[in-house]
Order: structure tokens, then sequence, then C-alpha cells
């Protein structure tokens, strides 16, 4: 089952592809946690996150600098490089200076038949749920429009539902690295929530319930590492963390895009629909670019409580402004529980892993000793 | 090696620019000293309706374009940078947080350092860095910060009854904490007549951006990077208007004269983005040439103002900003913005600053700069912090000028 | 008519005389601490090579170069990039876009016919895609900095060698031979590094045929030959590659003298 999500995340374009021919479906990629898949969901479409490679961005970097978020910079090369022409559409979130620039960009130089750019607040407040849950109710009428055919208010319920089982099960999930023997690794975790992003839900919470009734049973068992928390921004692949555990540690807890910022909170069914997804996306997806240091540090704590953790791993995009600016206070927080930390600027390449997988060994001898 | 690092003016009323900010400054630490609530603002907070509160405004932006062009930028940079902020990061907003966290690692602070903040201010919509720096520094000082959002609406302007809506709650939200914080009550009047004045200005400043484009140049970057201080800061207010109305008056009074910015006009540039604080003569230097940097694309006023578009202020501060856009949000936005500055100013060439921390902008300028060679215009790319000026390398600087104004001249 | 060029680089100081469409002499020697002092050490090189000629019968000398500023004796300054385009051109004038790799910086130059410029685009923030990279690349591997190119060429499987940056470089490349990867491997992955960022600049420019490659990395055949691959134009190399700009730098000072006379 593991495997499986391997080959999901391996594979991801044919994936994404082979959906396509088999249901004459649309695609539609989304470039952030803040875009509520539901509605795509909903319209009978597949919403798939949209990732880069480890390639020279060859392409990408006629239009952009170097000093540039390269995850999306990664992104649009491989759009650039016709990757992506499987896409129907894009959604982009009003979130971070790049992703918005993204809009911009992806009209001007791709193909994309459909972009559309979601008006997210840029904090936290009550008239902002109000005008957020407005403003998915546009983008689900947008929505419509282009796949020529209504979405209902109960596929929207069901689509609701369907995401928050996903949720549920991520959750459970990924308990499993902090058992004290654990049963999947943090490297397998993030492998998870990556292959959640690129298939359809129905899928996936079918393995995931798979996963969990024979995970007891599972030969193959990681090895019990130093147990670290990690915070980070966008890694849209297992690099880092499978370093990590080459060095001796896990990631047990974690606070990154491609880990529990994914699937922490529940999508209230008990509301109306698009209030309560106004409400969970906006108040539940913990990004630094709209959540001030106390709203960011309670999602944090709730994290760190009960993970016993050894020491925390910080890694930021280069260019990330909203998690560089947090580091010296999430630094300062960390440094108050008592957890040594590590930080890293990074972009995501092969050339720097030499070079962290050095401070990494040496921090977890610290740690050990 | 270059003695003084500001820009060679031409006109005289530009000169009474940085004596109005300099008195702005002062009157901030007064009005501090009197009791007057005195509040650290990011650029896009509305001055005018502070100004209808009585709270005295500090743009920590603009302090730090002071504190850049007296080339101490770098001292607070790396004092910044010793509390945490990686040198990634808006180079205004390390210089800041050195200030004020580290203020034993820094340079002495211009004008005596800043009135003391009551509250800060930051909005939520432009750029990330200020709601990181923002954040930070409310937590370092531990004052209040009232986080005010906006619309980004990147197409053209939506004036959907939802998205006022949302507009107009944030600003009202923003005059309730401020309420809460003076104990004054907003006067809808006071702002009304800022407005008005505000207006005024801007049609102004329009006039004044439609006589640039005469030949030859008769205000040029050189003198606007300065003179736009007022509207910045000042809007709104009798002493901005006369300025801008004795500004205009100068400027027709060249045009009259046929007084240009070089004795031979060769060739007209445009400076695309900030330029570099630290060493404005930059400028200047391709006067050398007989060329003159005879527009900025930052500050331009592009339009006249809408009339008002509502009685009352408050919708009409929303409806005016969602219905005329004062800048570009796209990058075809951008670059059909940049083209059609080319044409009606005559320009023969675009220099595009690359400042690395500033995300915002640099994201779209080499994007720019392909998309204007690719229609015949000449462009050169110079990177450097806007702030900072250990990223300067003058020698390297120098040579692409140079060698620009050698491809320019060779076209002619 | 007699004319010099100088061209005061970082590392390099060349001199070359001209005289009736000639270059009569020239000289190469290290710029050194002394940057005024290496200029006319620089043209007393050549001059020595230029029988009958004293530095008195040179009726126009133009500088260039990162030093160009303080040539004591020079008329003249232009910068290196209208050199280079000016030399290239006079060498080869078919080329329409020259690629000058000096010691601390590269530049992609596209020019005309008359060797004019017409658009350019440069690095020289770091260390990337520069000779100085190789430099210290063939530090780090002990070997000649001469021998380097040709050993590139020898391995067919390239190790893709990820970072271009001299900090992040070293370290990928102790790291890659301690793991016991072949050497020429390992070489050539930096060959098609370097090659790789500069075609990277050179697309900013575009490319357009006849493409000329100036500087020292013109004697580099690994560089070169995986330039030509990328760019699928072949290079036109010139005899003397370090020389071109100071050659450039003694045209445009015939072309002063040319119109004061006309």
């Amino acid at each position: 089952m593991i495997k499986e999500f391997n080959r999901v995340l391996a594979n991801r374009h044919q994936v994404a592809a082979e959906w396509k021919k088999k249901t004459g479906g649309k695609v539609i990629g989304v470039l952030c946690c803040s875009v509520p898949e539901e509605i795509i969901h909903a319209a009978g479409m597949l919403p798939v996150r949209i990732m880069g490679a480890e390639e020279e961005n060859t392409e990408a970097d006629l239009h952009f600098s170097t000093s540039v978020c390269p995850y999306c910079k990664s992104c649009f090369d491989q759009a650039l490089k016709g990757r992506y022409d499987y896409l129907d559409g894009l959604v982009i979130p009003n979130v971070c200076n790049m992703i918005k620039a993204m809009y911009g960009f992806s009209k001007l130089l791709l193909k994309i038949p459909f972009v559309y750019f979601l008006e997210v607040p840029q904090r936290l407040s009550e008239n902002g749920v109000d005008f957020f849950a407005g403003e998915l109710a546009r983008f689900a009428r947008a929505l419509q429009v282009f796949g020529g055919k209504p979405i209902s208010g109960q596929a929207l319920t069901r689509s609701v539902s369907l995401y928050n089982e996903n949720r549920i099960l991520l959750a459970k999930a990924c308990e499993m690295r902090q058992k004290p023997v654990p049963l999947i690794s943090g490297s397998e975790a993030q492998e998870m929530v990556l292959a959640s992003m690129l298939m359809p839900k129905e899928e996936h919470n079918r393995l995931l319930a798979g996963l969990l009734d024979n995970i007891g049973n599972r030969g193959d068992a990681p090895q019990a590492g130093v147990r670290l928390f990690l915070s980070a921004s966008i890694l849209d692949n297992t690099s880092f963390l499978g370093q990590v555990e080459e060095c001796g540690g896990m990631v047990v807890a974690d606070d990154m895009p491609s880990g529990s910022r994914y699937f922490t909170g529940l999508v209230n069914e008990r509301e109306r629909p698009l209030h309560a997804l106004a409400d969970r996306y906006l108040n539940k997806v913990a990004c630094p670019r709209k959540m001030l240091p106390e709203e960011r540090l309670a999602f944090v704590s709730a994290i760190l409580n009960g993970a016993d953790v050894k020491g925390a791993l910080v890694y930021s995009m280069r260019a990330c402004d909203p998690h560089l600016y947090e580091y010296p206070i999430l630094r300062q927080y960390l440094g108050e529980r008592n957890l040594p930390v590590l930080f890293f600027r990074g972009e995501g390449t092969e050339a720097e892993r030499g070079q962290h997988k050095a401070d990494i060994e040496a921090f977890i001898e610290v740690l050990r000793g | 090696m270059t003695t003084s690092t500001s820009a060679r003016k031409s006109l005289q009323t530009t000169l009474e620019g940085p004596v109005l900010r300099r008195k702005y400054y002062a009157q901030t630490m007064d009005d501090s000293a009197k009791g007057r609530k005195v509040a650290w603002c990011s650029n896009n907070i509305p001055g005018e309706i502070l100004d209808a509160m009585g709270v005295t405004a500090v743009f920590l932006e603009n302090y730090a374009t002071v504190i850049a062009s007296k080339r101490l930028g770098s001292g607070f940079c790396a004092a910044g940078e010793k509390v945490g902020f990686s040198q990634d990061v808006c180079g205004y907003a390390r210089m800041l947080m050195g200030y004020v966290l580290a203020k034993n690692e820094s340079p002495e602070a211009p004008y005596g350092g800043l009135a003391k903040p009551d509250f800060l201010l930051v909005n939520a919509y432009s750029c990330d860095s200020r709601m990181g720096w923002f954040a930070a520094m409310s937590r370092a000082l531990n004052l209040p910060l009232h986080v005010h959002d906006g619309l980004y609406q990147p197409d053209r302007g939506d004036d959907s009854p939802a998205a006022v809506a949302y507009a107009e709650r944030e600003l009202r939200n923003l005059i309730t904490f401020l309420e809460k914080q003076t104990g004054n009550a907003f006067n809808p009047e006071k702002l009304r007549e800022r407005q008005k004045l505000a207006r005024q200005t801007s049609d102004i400043m329009y006039d004044i951006n439609q006589l640039r484009k005469k030949v030859p140049c008769p205000m040029g970057a050189a003198d606007m990077f300065t003179a736009v201080w007022p509207a910045m800061y000042l809007a709104g207010t009798k002493e901005c208007e006369d300025f801008y109305k004795r500004l205009l008056a100068e400027i027709e009074d060249r045009i009259a004269k046929g007084t240009g910015i070089v004795p031979e006009e060769k060739f007209r540039l445009m400076w695309s983005g900030l330029p570099f604080w630290y060493d404005m003569s930059l400028i200047n230097y391709v006067e050398k040439f007989g060329g003159v940097v005879a527009l900025e694309s930052f500050y331009r006023t592009r339009e006249r103002r809408l009339p008002p578009q509502d009685t009352d202020p408050i919708r009409d501060m929303v409806l005016s900003s969602i219905r005329q856009r004062s800048f570009p949000m796209t990058i075809s936005g951008s670059i059909d913005d940049l083209v059609e500055a080319v044409e009606e100013y005559k320009i023969d060439g675009v220099i595009l600053s690359f400042n690395p921390s500033c995300r915002m902008l640099y994201v779209s300028q080499r994007e720019l700069q392909n998309s204007l060679e690719a229609k015949g215009i000449a462009t050169l790319g110079l990177e450097c912090d806007m702030a900072d000026e250990r990223t300067y390398s003058e020698g390297q600087v120098k040579t692409r000028l140079d060698a620009f104004c050698e491809r320019l001249l060779a076209k002619k | 008519m007699i004319t010099a060029g100088i061209d005061i680089g970082s590392s390099t100081a060349k001199a070359v005389i001209f005289r009736e469409n000639r270059i009569i002499a020239h000289s190469i020697l290290p710029t050194g601490a002394d940057s005024a002092a290496s200029a006319q050490k620089a043209l007393d090189g050549a001059l020595g090579g230029a029988a009958g000629v004293s530095q008195a019968d040179i009726q126009y000398i133009v500088g260039t170069g990162y030093g160009r500023l303080i040539i004591p004796f020079a008329t003249e300054t232009v910068t290196e990039i209208s050199c280079h385009a000016r030399g290239a051109a006079w060498l080869f004038p078919t080329v329409r876009t020259v690629v000058d790799m000096g010691g601390q910086d590269c530049k992609a130059i596209r020019c005309d016919g008359n060797g004019k410029l017409i658009n350019f685009a440069m690095n020289d923030k770091c260390a990337a895609g520069t000779g100085r990279f190789l430099e210290l690349m063939a530090k780090v591997l002990d070997l000649p900095l001469e021998e380097f190119g040709r050993l590139s060429l020898q391995s067919k499987n390239a190790i893709r060698i990820n970072s271009t940056c001299a900090v992040f470089g070293r370290s990928e490349v102790t790291a890659l031979l301690r793991q016991g990867k072949d050497k020429t491997a390992v070489i050539a992955g930096l060959h098609a590094a370097v090659a790789g960022r500069v075609f990277t600049l050179l697309r900013r420019v575009g490319i357009q045929p006849d493409f000329a490659i100036t500087g020292g990395i013109a004697k580099n055949a690994g560089v070169v030959r995986r330039l030509e691959e990328m760019a699928g134009v072949k290079a036109l190399l010139p005899e003397e590659p370090q020389i071109v700009g100071a050659l450039g730098a003694a045209l445009f000072a015939q072309d002063r003298i040319r119109n004061k006379i006309a």
C-alpha cells in the first residue's frame, strides 16, 4: 500500500492523464493548500497539486530571476516544458507574492484554458469568512460554466464529507509515526499526503483505510530515529525527510503544507457547505502569510503537545518571506519549549544535500548525547 | 569614487521636498511629546483616515529610504540580520528590525530616531514582507497591531456588492480600532475635505506627468524621486497642493524657455522599479552621454482622478480604489503599462532595477525585460538591493550603464 | 595610422597595437595589484614586439576592461562589452553573437555586421558559470587548468553536477570522489554545468549565427564543444581569444581618428 503512494507521486502526470482518459473529466491544478478542492471535486473534476521536479529550470530561468520561490519556479518550469499539458485549469489563490504572480504569468505564457484567481482574505476575521464564502460561490459558478454542468448542493456536501474522511484517515495514519516503535516513517507519511493531492480522494481513502487495517502486520517497519519536529515551506518531494532518516532521525510531527497543514481541521458538516469551507480554509490552514505569529503558534503548540520530540528542524525555502520572517519568532518559541533548533534556508535541490546531511548528522549527534 | 550620492535636481521646487519631509518628522516628535497617538504604518495605510482621527502617522518604509539615502542602510540591515532576519527579506524590514531590536548594533538613527509608537498599522494586501515585519515589530515592542485587509483583484476592479462590502468593513474596522486606541471619534467631514484636496493634487500631478512628455524633458526621474514625497505622505493638505502648484508652474516655465535637463538631449530613458537609494546620482549618470532619465514607472500618475463615487467618504474611498487602479497588478498589465509609457514619453531605453529583496516587484522584472526587448525596446537590467549598499558594486553597475549608453548611441 | 587598445581585466592585462588594418603586436600579462602599472607593462610588452614603434607613435589609445578608468595614458575608454563585439566582428565579419567568459564574469553579446552593439546580458554577481569556477574545481581535483577541458571530453557519461556555486560545487565534487565516482565523469559534469549556465545567459539575448567565443574559455574544448551542442551552431574561435577586447579597443581608436579627419 505504501508503495502505491510512491507510485502515484513518481508518476503523477500519468495518473492524472489516465484519470482524464477514463472519465472524460477535467483536471484542475492548484498551487496552494488554501484552495478548497471540495468545490472542484463536486464539479466532477480532479484537483491536483502542482509540483516541481529536481531539474535545471532551463525554461523558467528565462522568465524569472534567481531570488524567487524555488517551488513556483520549478512548477512553472515543468509547465513550460509541457509536463502539464493535460491541465484543463489552474486555480491560484490570493496568498503570497510569488503565487499571486503566477496568475498573470500563467495567463501570459501558458496555454491553460481556465485560469482562475481566488480572492482569499489575507488576515483572519469574521468579515473574512463571510466574504470568502461569497468568493467560493463565485468560484463554483465559474467552474460550472467551465465544466458545462451544475454543481448541486448535494454533490458539494458529499465532497466535503469525502474530504473530511481523508483528513481523518491521514491524521490517523500520520499518528503511526509517533508510536515508540514507528509503523510508518516521516518520509512515508509525507508521501501519503503528497499522493492525496494527486489522486481521486475516493481511491486515496481506500488505500489509507487498507493501510490502517494492515499496518500492524508490516514486515518492513522503519527504524526508530531521534524524534524530530519539522516546520517547513512547501517540500514537494521526500528527499529532505528521507535524508533526515538516513542520518538517524525521524520527523514524527510536522507543520508544513505537504504534511499536517493539508489535513488539519475538519470542515463543519453541520453548516452550509460554502460557509463551512470558507471557515476551515481561512482559519485552519496555518499559513504564515495570513496568520499572525500568535495564531500560528497555537497550531504549532497543538502539534508539539504529545509529540514528544527531542529537537526541531525549520526548513524555509529561499525567498519564502512568510516563513523567513516567522523564523526568529518560531525559534524563540521552540527554545522556550527546550527544543534545540536546526535551520535551513534551502532551494530543494540535490546540490545542497551534501551540506544538509553534514548539518543534520551533527545535530542528531548532539540530540543523542 | 563618488563623493555625493544625491541626485542632481533640475528644479528649484524639488529642493523644498526634503525640507517638508524633515519638518514632518520633527512634527511627529512634537505630536508625540504633546500626547497625540503615534501609529507606525506601512505605506498603503490611508493617511487621510489617520489624520481625520487625530492620529500621527509614521510611514516606516519612507524612513527606510531616509536611512538608505544616508548610506546607513547596510549598518541597520546587518543589525537586523543579527537578530535573525534573513538576507533574503526586504531591506527596509531588516533595517527597521535592526533599529527596533538591535539599537546597540545599529548606526545612529537619522533625525534622532522615530517618534515612539503607540500602535502599529499594516495592510495585509500588496506585499508579504509588511505582514511578517510588522507582526515581528508588534511582538518586539509589545504594542497592538491592527491588520487592515483589502482586495487584490488582479485583473480589473470588481465593484460587486460583496467585494465593496468587504473592503468597506475593513476600513470601518480600522476606524473602530483607532477610535478604541485614541478615544477620539471619527470625523467624516475632515476625511471628505482631505479627499477633495487629494483629488485636486492628484490631478495636478497628472498634469505634471503629461508635461514631462515634452522634448526636451522639463523634469525627469532625478527630480520626481524626491518631489513625489508630499503626494505620498502629505496628501490632502493645502501645503501639499501648493507644493505641486509651484512645481507645475516651474515646469511650465521651463517648457516655455525650452530648458531641459541636459544641454542637448540625445536619448531618453525610463527607470522601472525602485532606485538604489544609497546612490541616487546614478539617475544622473547617463547625462554625461547626453541622456536623461525622463520617467520612472513607480510614481507616475496615469490618469485624472474619478469624481467622488459616493457621498459617504469611506464608500468613496473603497469605490474609487476599486474602479481606478493606480498600479498594474499582473505581468501583462505591467508590460502594457511600460510599453504605453515608452510610446508616450518617447523613451529610447528602459533601465530595470532588480531588487531581490523587494519580491513583489522583483518577480516581474525579468519578463518585463524580455517583453520590451521583444518589442524592440532597448533595456538594461541592474541588480542591487534598493537599500543595502553592501550589494552595490559601483564599477560593475557603471560598466553596464556605459555599455547601455554605447548601445543606444550606436543605434542613433 | 597606428592605434592601440589596452584591456585591463581582473586577472590579465592585454595590449594590441594596430596599424593599417593589421594587428602588428600584442601582449598578455597578469594584472596584479597595480592596474595602472600593468597597463604600462602590457603596452611596453606589445611595443617590444613591434619593430620600430614607440609609444609616441601611437596616435590614439582606447582603454577597456574592469580597470579602464585608471589607465593613465588612455585617450578614451570604451566598455569591454562594446570592444568584444567590435573585435569579434573584425575577426569574423559574419558574427552576430559573442560569448566572452573572463575570469570573473560572463557576457553574452549581440552585434551587427559592423560590430555595433545590439544587446548584451552579463553575469558578474557570482562565480557560477565563469572561468573562476573551473579554476577552483581544477584545483580541487588537483589538475592543470590547461588539461581540464580536454579531459572533460574523455568521458561519455557526465555526472550531473547540480551546483555551479563555487561553495556548494566544491563539497559536491569532493563527495562524489569519495563515493568513488569516475574522475573524468565528474569533470565532464562540471563542464556541462558551466556550459549550461552560459547557455542560459546566451538565450537571454538570443543566439543568432554566426557565434563566436572569446576570452580564456575559448581554449577550453570541454565548454566550447558543449556550448556548440546546446546552441546547435559551431563556434568561431579566435586564434588569440584573450586579446579580442583590446583589439576592439584599438579599432575604436581608429574610428575616432577617422571621424576627426572626416
